[in-house]
């Protein structure tokens, strides 16, 4: 398999910029609707086995649908109103993952303001991705955030990591 | 309870539903994995027993000053300072039981609480907004009275009794706060 590097790159700053302007239904589009598809957030440490220990989110496509859907329903109150945020992307590594996958791995900045509250939020830490290509675009089947601060105490986290 | 401990005692309710605990899992783990908790519940309380245990269910009480027991989750809290609050949560997973039960356990809490589950996060931006509330000069105070004056009765253990969406955990926690901290017990 040939990795279009370019094209990879062109996809995660595009999944990041649909999550900082939480444009929900764009976002989900991006994601694979395949059984072992998560979108997770380890807690405590980096390594965490989900089957026996705590996730912060370990989403399959029906609970990540649902966790979208919840907000738009203005009852979400950490989101009512939505954060405003934006995050940078460096470090991108990409390599030939298991099962015709890629695999990517890339550092993250992001900064959150929350409307009722005055200093921003900053979140650090590292993605994973796997990605499934399809035609000539990609899907996620794995999105994993590494945060720096996943064994401290945590404020909210319902921006779109 | 006394001594600023309080339950929400939802036996009479399971009991007249009679529903067992492991009925609230249909579809969201597998018959057979079920069926063997059950039968290792049956095994080590006697069949009886062991049903009771489930269809009167888990707890949800408040252990003075700072334990709660919510059903499956159990949680404690950590003042700080007067503006900030640690709070600390685990599922209580069940010894011995099929470990796709206890998946389900860590799933279904990860989608309740903690900071990016779907109660406990948007709880603590009501608490926290609370907080600005409070430093408004007028109408500072906080209604916990949610449940007063609503039916109220003893039960055969002598523990007082409300309806379940009382806020009765939070007024006896905090008017055990009250005595201890005006040195009623000094």
């Amino acid at each position: 398999m040939a990795l279009d590097y370019r094209k990879i790159e062109q996809f995660l700053f595009r999944e990041a910029r649909l999550a900082d302007e939480n444009a929900y239904d764009d976002w989900y589009a991006l994601w694979d609707q395949h059984d072992e598809t998560v979108y997770w957030v380890p807690c405590n440490h980096d390594d965490v086995d989900p089957e026996r220990e705590l996730s912060i989110i370990y989403d399959n496509m029906s609970r990540l649908n649902l966790r979208l859907k919840r907000v738009e329903t203005g009852m979400a109150w950490t989101q009512e109103p939505k954060s405003r945020v934006r995050r940078i992307i460096g470090n991108i590594e990409i390599s030939e993952g298991k099962d015709g996958l890629i695999e990517v791995g890339a550092n993250f900045q992001a900064t959150e303001i929350r409307v009722n509250v005055n200093t921003p939020f900053f979140w650090h830490g590292r993605y994973i991705y796997h990605l499934r290509p399809e035609g000539d675009d990609f899907k996620m089947r794995m999105k994993k955030v590494l945060l720096l601060n996943n064994d401290q105490e945590m404020t909210q986290l319902t921006f779109l990591v | 309870m006394g001594n600023g401990h309080a339950e929400l005692d939802m036996r009479p309710m399971r009991r007249k539903i009679g529903m067992m605990a492991t009925g609230e899992w249909d579809g969201k783990v597998d018959a057979d994995a079920v069926a063997t908790y059950q039968k290792s519940m049956s095994d080590f309380y006697g069949e009886e027993k062991a049903k009771q245990i489930l269809i009167d269910g888990p707890a949800h009480a408040i252990i003075f000053p700072n334990l709660f027991i919510i059903l499956q989750e159990l949680r404690w809290s950590v003042p700080v300072s007067p503006y900030e609050t640690y709070i600390y949560y685990a599922p209580a997973l069940l010894k011995g039981a099929p470990d796709a039960i206890n998946t389900m356990r860590l799933r279904e809490d990860e989608g309740a609480y903690g900071p990016a589950g779907f109660q406990l996060a948007d709880d603590i931006e009501v608490w926290q907004r609370n907080y600005s509330g409070l430093d408004a000069r007028m109408n500072e105070w906080i209604l916990m009275s949610r449940g007063m004056g609503n039916e109220s009765w003893v039960d055969e253990q002598g523990a007082t009794v409300e309806g379940n969406l009382s806020e009765l955990n939070q007024r006896t926690q905090w008017a055990h706060y009250k005595d201890v901290m005006t040195g009623k017990y000094s």
